[in-house]
C-alpha cells in the first residue's frame, strides 16, 4: 500500500495549486468529476489503446497513428497547452497562439504514440480513484509489462461537456504538464516564443526510421 | 519444351554470372535484404532484433542503418535512450550525405539535446539536406528566415525556401506560402494565389489550411463563392478536432438550406486526400 499512498501524496501536491482555473469570461460550471465514471474512463480507453496495439499484421506507423487517434481525442490540449505555456499564452498573438498550441498537439501526440507503440505486451489495472481539487478526479493504475517493475501512472481527469479528457499524466510521481511547463518556460525566457515555436516545428519534423 | 527448358537454364546462369559481378560481399545489394529483415522486425515492435540486424550493416557504413540506429537510440527503442550516441550515428549518415541524417542532427544542435547548442551548425546542416531535395528541411529553413530567431529575418528568403517545399507537395510549406500571398510577406499580397495553396493543402488534409479555404469559399475571398465546398472543408477540419472550424461550420449552418447542407455533407463522407509528401 505503501508506494501507492505515496504516489497519491504527490499527486495531491502536484495538484493542489490551481492549475486549471477558467479563462476569465468563460461560463462554464464547475461540477465535480465522479472518480468511479473516471476509473471507467481510463479503463475503456486501455482496453481501446492495447487493442489498437496488439492489433495483428499492422505495420508499426499504423499502430502509432492509430495510437494518435485515441490520443487526441482523450487529452484535452488546449487547456494543457495554454498551462504549460504559462504567461506566455497571455502576450502571444492570436497567430503565435494558433500555431503554438497546433504545435504543441503534434509534439506531444507524436512523442506519446512513438513511446506507446514500441509496447504490446502491456497491462493496465486500475488501483484506486478519488477526487481531485473542485473539479476534477484522479485515477490512479499500475501498468504491468513482460520485464521490469510495474510503473505507477496517476491520470487526472475532467468532465467536460458529458465527456471526460486527461489534464495530465504523472508517473512515478512525476508531473508531465510541471515538467513540460519548467521546460517551456525556460526556453521561453531565453528564446522567446518565437524560439520555441522553432524548436517545436524541428522536433515535430523530425524523421523517424526509414524502411531504405 | 527442351528449348524452354534450356532458355530457363540459360536465364538462370545469366543470373548467377550477374550476381557474381554485382553481388560482392558488402555491397549495397547484398545489405539490402538484411536490411529490409532489421525493417520487417522494427514493423514488429522487435526493436531488439531490429538493432542486432542494422548495427552490424551501420558499423560497416551503410547509411540508412546508421541513420535509423540513430533513431532508435534517440527513441530509447530497442536500447537505452541515449542522445549522444543518437547525434554520433546521425553525424556518421551524415557524413555521407544523408538528408535525413543532416536534418535531425540540425535539429540536434538547434535544441542542444545530445550536443552543444550550435545554431550555425544547425542552419549549415539544414541547407545541406534542404539542397539535397528533404521537403521538411526547406520548410524549416524558410521559417527559421521568416522568425529571425537563429539566423537573420529575411521574408524573402524565407519564400523562397517555403515555396520550394510547397512546389514539393508538403502540406505545411503550401498552407504557409498561403499565408505569406494573404499578408503580402517576402512576396506581393494576392488573395487569388493564396486560396491556390490553402487548397492544395486542404486537399492532403492539412486541417488548418481546409478551415481557411473553408472560410475563402464561404466569402468569395480570392475565390468563387461555394458555400457547398466551404461547408465540406470546414466539416472536414472540425472533424480532425479544429476549433476555429468549428465555430466557422455552425456560423454557416445556420444560414444554409438544408439541401445544400446535405450535399455537403455527402461530399465530406466521400472526400478522400491526396497522397501526400512528407
Amino acid at each position: 500500500m505503501r508506494p501507492f499512498n505515496k504516489l497519491f501524496a504527490t499527486v495531491v501536491l502536484v495538484i493542489a495549486a490551481p492549475l486549471f482555473a477558467a479563462p476569465a469570461g468563460a461560463a462554464t460550471e464547475k461540477v465535480q468529476t465522479s472518480p468511479e465514471e473516471a476509473a471507467a474512463f481510463i479503463d475503456a480507453l486501455s482496453l481501446e489503446a492495447l487493442d489498437a496495439l496488439r492489433a495483428d499484421g499492422a505495420t508499426l506507423a499504423e499502430r502509432e497513428a492509430k495510437v494518435r487517434v485515441i490520443l487526441r481525442k482523450s487529452f484535452d490540449f488546449q487547456l494543457i497547452g495554454r498551462f504549460v505555456l504559462g504567461k506566455a499564452w497571455r502576450k502571444a498573438s492570436p497567430e503565435q497562439r494558433e500555431e503554438y498550441q497546433s504545435l504543441f498537439e503534434e509534439f506531444v501526440l507524436l512523442t506519446y504514440s512513438r513511446r506507446l507503440s514500441g509496447y504490446t505486451d502491456e497491462t493496465i489495472k486500475v488501483v484506486k480513484a478519488g477526487p481531485m481539487g473542485k473539479q476534477d478526479a484522479v485515477v490512479l493504475t499500475e501498468i504491468s509489462r513482460p520485464t521490469g517493475k510495474p510503473i505507477k501512472a496517476g491520470w487526472r481527469i475532467r468532465e467536460k461537456d458529458g465527456a471526460h479528457l486527461i489534464l495530465d499524466v504523472i508517473v512515478e510521481g512525476v508531473s508531465m504538464l510541471t515538467t513540460q511547463r519548467s521546460e517551456f518556460q525556460s526556453t521561453v525566457r531565453s528564446k522567446g516564443l518565437d524560439g520555441l515555436l522553432e524548436l517545436l516545428r524541428m522536433q515535430v519534423s523530425k524523421f523517424s526510421a526509414q524502411p531504405s | 519444351m527442351s528449348a524452354r527448358l534450356i532458355g530457363f537454364k540459360a536465364w538462370t546462369a545469366a543470373v548467377v554470372l550477374a550476381l557474381a559481378f554485382f553481388a560482392t560481399p558488402g555491397t549495397a545489394w547484398s545489405g539490402s535484404a538484411e536490411f529490409d529483415a532489421g525493417w520487417q522486425a522494427y514493423q514488429k515492435g522487435d526493436f531488439v532484433a531490429a538493432m542486432e540486424i542494422w548495427r552490424p550493416l551501420a558499423e560497416q557504413g551503410n547509411a540508412a542503418a546508421q541513420f535509423n540506429l540513430g533513431v532508435m537510440y534517440d527513441d530509447g527503442r530497442g536500447v537505452e535512450f541515449d542522445r549522444d550516441e543518437a547525434m554520433e550515428w546521425w553525424r556518421r549518415a551524415a557524413d555521407q550525405g544523408e538528408p535525413r541524417a543532416l536534418h535531425n542532427l540540425a535539429l540536434g544542435y538547434l535544441s542542444g539535446v545530445g550536443t552543444d547548442k550550435d545554431p550555425g551548425k544547425a542552419l549549415e546542416y539544414l541547407k545541406m539536406a534542404a539542397d539535397k531535395g528533404s521537403v521538411r528541411s526547406q520548410y524549416s529553413l524558410g521559417k527559421m528566415y521568416s522568425t529571425g530567431i537563429s539566423v537573420e529575418k529575411d521574408e524573402a528568403t524565407a519564400f523562397k525556401w517555403i515555396r520550394m517545399a510547397a512546389d514539393g507537395g508538403f502540406d505545411k510549406a503550401q498552407y504557409n506560402i498561403g499565408k505569406m500571398y494573404r499578408d503580402g510577406r517576402g512576396v506581393a499580397a494576392d488573395h487569388g494565389l493564396a486560396a491556390v495553396w490553402f487548397l492544395a493543402a486542404a486537399e492532403q488534409g492539412y486541417a488548418k489550411a481546409q478551415n481557411h479555404i473553408g472560410v475563402r469559399l464561404a466569402k468569395g475571398d480570392g475565390i468563387g463563392q461555394d458555400e457547398v465546398q466551404a461547408l465540406m472543408w470546414l466539416t472536414l477540419a472540425e472533424v480532425q478536432g479544429h476549433a476555429g472550424a468549428k465555430a466557422n461550420r455552425k456560423a454557416l449552418l445556420d444560414r444554409l438550406p438544408p439541401d445544400k447542407i446535405s450535399e455537403a455533407d455527402r461530399l465530406a463522407r466521400a472526400w478522400q486526400p491526396k497522397p501526400t509528401s512528407k
